[in-house]
């Protein structure tokens, strides 16, 4: 092992097995080792960090685990260990630093709970997958991280597992995943099939060198949209979104470290990690990054207006993280440019909306109530709460100087820059709602009068303690981006493998050459492209040098601004000052508004119309199924079993018992021998 | 005169032995079994196995065959002839038994044996002492361990035998 | 003709027959029991002979044939004790008696 990073994951490991073995009803000891476990990790994160800065060059450490030889394309090996990058030591920052804050908080907020020991061995549990699927070098070892991420998430939706809502949740959240996790595992099957790797530092050599690359070849689209599948489970994109919002029956905690900060973040942390695939795969039949900027970008407006509507605090902030989300992957399919944007998005996101969740947990424990309708005015009660709770609506509002702002205008300028128009304008449309929707929730919470008996109280240090880091960062984690020397885009970037673009011209103008002269071309693909790649290698990497420079123009982040402050002016308006009531709103253009309001209102009916496809369309099939199951394939295994019965019937009156029969046979059998083998009779 | 003796020995010995497995009276079966195992002592002295054909009489007539007397006296009453005593399967047993027989002097007397000289064989060492001496030397661990076996044996025949403490 | 080797396979291969006849077809127990020390006998005589006409300058097939008259003892022993304990415990000593193995 050549470096430490293994340490990362094995950390919280170590609390995770030591609470198993020895505290499991310890209330008092687990919640510590926990909190030492993640604190550790952290501190080890923050160290391998610094060295990044100043070696970004990957550092892989891994050891075979399987070797499988003989394959289609000769033999290949999967890997276990660790791979170190910027972009993996983002994630261990980003993971470990949320992780520990929400450690630190669930001391306050689980204080009262009776299995707060086994609580924390879960968080712990997480803490470990999460960081094992961030470091994988490999996407075998991450899809098994993947799986135990989603087992940890079912634990801890699952937690109150007396509530049957809690219940269904989780496996609600466990099979969608499946789902998505299906259409992944097939997506690393194909790609190792075709490329015999699926290590993330192997995969641009081998595409680069890939023969047949270009628009006539189908496979690698497939691949990327199989891969896309995961992240859309994951990362809860339309259609597979439903679970996460059913997600916050787990306790609050969770609902910021999982389903807000990081684990959702898995889906688009894998596709920027399997970028190349899905670059490549633009030049192939099948577009894939379109098809991941158009997925995210209707989640994204989506989830957005459903926000707009709910009432229970939880939820919008649910229905938040579900358009965020949205918004980070549709910058993934806007090229090289949108993958750094996504991941600083993610990056930045990850920190106000735990500070979201955290804060909304605060006045959950302060009112016992989810309903936003039953609070306000608690700013003066929960002032800590409130002002951080403040700086996070700012933030993800998208106003300078705080860190929505540069995200969120990354992500913009990188969809202008891929030429994604139509996107571009409904990304501001949805910056628009995100500040109206945040700004709804927070006048409705923290301003007017406070409700009728309200106790409503500050919580403990240990609550708000990580409030105030959250905010901190909310408000300096976006300046990572400001243009000098080496910023965020410097670490996190895409680079096209050299000679891929190259290539796919070549393929290009083979598809429209003559037939004849497809054949000597061919010959040496490989060749020619290596001679190219080496011709261009320095232009191109100056090139690409420059692409990830974010440019600052005002065209983009006056607009980007402009529509924020409008949302929060209209909330204000709303719901502050209480001019414009939201009835007259939903009224305004009579029929239409009514449905558009009742349909978001009802969350578009996701969930009933998938009830509807398995209850009708499904049961019905299954229903056919069912009878052929039980007449033919039955039938037939019954047939089988009455035949052998019978057949056994007659054969059993063989045995009777009588050791003289036995012996008869035996002679008659020893005679037979003697006459074939030997021939001595005759 | 020894062919005379063995001819006749021979068809006395396959009476006997019929009889003993096809008379009706176990009892006397037991009885012609120890004519036929006595004759055949008969036919170690005409082999010039002196030793054995003690032997033969000793283990075989004098114990094995009173053992089987008494165990025929335990079990069943004395001349119980009214009970058959062969089941159904005779004739195809008799037939089977006469081809297996049949098929294995076939095939002994099938494969060409190198004779050893008719002076060698004429020098055959039957006696006790020959024989006590090849025992003693040559298959001192057999014998050893035929000792043990015959010990455990009895062991395990008392064993099954004897009564249960309960019953 | 002189006797050899031939007459006493003869001599031994039918006893064997008759030892087998009687081990299929013999009911009583101790029968069966009188049948394989025929059969046992049979294969002495064998050893015997063939001591004598091929190999009488060693003492093999003697040795053998008195230890195969000592397992066999030892065999009748055991059995005899089997046949009493099975008297005692089923009031017969018929083979077909004895039939729990049946289907």
């Amino acid at each position: 092992m050549n470096s430490p990073t293994y340490l990362v994951p094995l950390l919280p490991l170590a609390a995770f097995v030591v609470n198993f073995l020895f505290f499991r009803k310890n209330k008092h000891l687990a919640p510590l080792i926990s909190v030492a476990g993640v604190a550790a990790a952290f501190g080890l994160s923050l160290y391998l960090a610094m060295g990044v800065l100043e070696h970004p060059q990957p550092v892989v450490d891994s050891f075979k685990w399987l070797d499988v030889a003989g394959g289609t394309l000769g033999n290949f090996t999967i890997k276990v260990g660790t791979l170190l990058d910027p972009l993996c030591a983002l994630m261990l920052l980003v993971v470990t630093a949320v992780s520990l804050l929400v450690h630190v908080y669930s001391l306050g907020y689980m204080h009262d709970d009776d299995g707060i020991a086994r609580f924390f061995m879960y968080l712990s549990l997480f803490t470990f997958s999460m960081l094992g699927l961030v470091v994988s070098p490999n996407l075998y070892q991450m899809y098994i991280f993947w799986e135990l991420v989603g087992l940890c998430s079912y634990l801890l939706i699952g937690y109150y597992y007396k509530k049957p809502e809690a219940n269904n949740a989780c496996k609600k959240a466990f099979v969608v995943n499946r789902v998505g996790d299906f259409g992944m595992f097939l997506g690393i099957l194909f790609l190792t099939y075709y490329l015999g790797t699926s290590d993330f530092q192997e995969l641009p050599a081998k595409i680069g060198a890939w023969p047949v690359l270009g628009p006539s070849w189908l496979p690698l689209g497939v691949v990327a949209l199989l891969l896309f599948c995961g992240a859309v489970g994951k990362s809860a994109q339309f259609p597979l979104h439903i679970w996460l919002p059913d997600a916050m029956e787990g306790p609050t905690p969770v609902s910021a470290l999982i389903h807000a900060a990081t684990m959702v973040a898995a889906g688009v942390y894998m596709v920027a990690r399997t970028y190349v695939v899905f670059d490549a795969s633009s030049f192939s039949s099948v577009n894939a990054p379109a098809v991941v900027a158009y997925v995210g970008a209707f989640t994204s407006i989506f989830a957005a207006t459903i926000a707009c509507t709910q009432f229970d605090i939880k939820r919008v902030l649910a229905y938040s993280t579900l358009s965020q989300l949205g918004y980070m992957v549709m910058a993934l399919g806007a090229g090289g440019l949108g993958m750094t944007a996504g991941m600083f998005h993610l990056f930045t996101h990850a920190f106000f909306k735990a500070l979201l969740f955290l804060g909304a947990g605060s006045v959950i424990h302060a009112v016992h109530s989810n309903d936003i309708r039953q609070m306000g005015g608690l700013l003066k009660k929960m002032p800590v709460t409130g002002i951080t709770f403040l700086i996070a609506c700012i933030a993800i509002a998208g106003i300078p100087p705080l860190a929505g702002f540069f995200s969120k205008d990354e992500i913009l300028m990188a969809l202008k820059e891929a030429h994604l128009d139509h996107l571009y304008t409904l990304a501001s449309c949805v910056a628009f709602l995100t500040a109206f929707y945040m700004f709804r929730l927070f006048f409705l919470t923290f301003t007017g009068n406070l409700p009728q008996g309200s106790h409503a109280h500050e919580s403990p240090t240990s609550m708000t303690f990580p409030l105030v880091m959250l905010a901190l960062m909310s408000v300096v984690a976006g300046w990572t981006s400001l243009p000098h020397g080496k910023n965020f885009g410097h670490y996190i970037h895409y680079e096209r493998p050299a000679g891929m673009a190259e290539q796919w011209k070549r393929s290009e103008a083979l598809a429209t050459a003559h037939p004849s002269e497809r054949g000597t071309a061919a010959a040496h693909p490989i060749l020619d492209a290596a001679e190219a790649s080496a011709a261009h290698a320095p232009e191109e990497a100056a090139e690409a040098e420059k692409s990830h420079a974010f440019e600052w123009d005002p065209a983009i982040y006056i607009p980007a601004t402009g529509v924020g402050l409008l949302g929060i002016l209209l909330a204000s308006v709303m719901y502050l000052f209480k001019k414009l009531s939201p009835d007259t709103l939903i009224n305004s253009l009579g029929g239409l508004t009514r449905g558009i309001h009742k349909l978001a209102y009802n969350k578009y009916y996701i969930d009933e119309f998938y009830a509807w496809v398995v209850y009708k369309v499904y049961f019905v099939f299954s229903k056919g199924i069912a009878w052929f199951d039980r007449h033919v394939v039955d039938g037939f295994m019954n047939g089988l079993a009455w035949l052998s019965q019978a057949s056994g019937g007659v054969l059993k009156r063989t045995q009777s018992g009588q050791v003289q029969a036995y012996a008869l046979a035996f002679v008659l059998g020893l005679t037979a021998l003697l006459v074939i083998v030997r021939n001595v009779l005759f | 005169m020894q062919d005379a003796v063995f001819y006749l020995t021979a068809a006395l010995m396959i009476f006997c032995a019929f009889r003993a497995v096809t008379s009706p009276f176990i009892f006397r079966s037991a009885l012609y079994l120890a004519a036929t195992l006595a004759l055949t002592a008969v036919q170690y002295l005409l082999l010039k196995a002196e030793f054995v054909a003690v032997v033969q009489i000793l283990v075989y007539v004098g114990a094995v065959v009173i053992l089987i007397i008494f165990a025929v006296m335990l079990t069943a009453q004395l001349g119980e002839g009214s009970n058959r005593q062969t089941n159904r399967f005779a004739l195809v047993a008799g037939a089977s038994s006469l081809a297996l027989g049949f098929g294995l002097y076939k095939m002994l007397t099938g494969h060409t044996w190198v004779l050893a000289a008719p002076a060698a064989v004429e020098a055959l060492d039957g006696s006790p002492k020959a024989v006590g001496s090849a025992l003693i030397n040559s298959y001192i661990l057999p014998f050893e361990i035929i000792g043990f076996l015959l010990f455990t044996a009895l062991v395990g025949a008392v064993l099954i035998a004897r009564k249960e403490p309960n019953s | 003709m002189s006797v050899g080797l031939t007459q006493f396979l003869g001599l031994s291969a039918l006893l064997f027959s008759i030892g087998i006849f009687g081990l299929l077809t013999r009911r009583n127990a101790v029968g069966l029991l009188m049948a394989t020390e025929l059969i046992l006998n049979s294969v002495n005589l064998n050893l015997v002979a063939f001591n004598r006409f091929v190999h009488p300058g060693a003492m093999n097939g003697q040795i053998f044939t008195l230890f195969t008259i000592t397992v066999a003892a030892g065999e009748a022993t055991v059995a005899l004790a089997l046949v009493v304990s099975l008297f005692r415990a089923k009031r017969s000593v018929m083979v077909e008696d004895i039939n729990a193995m049946k289907w």
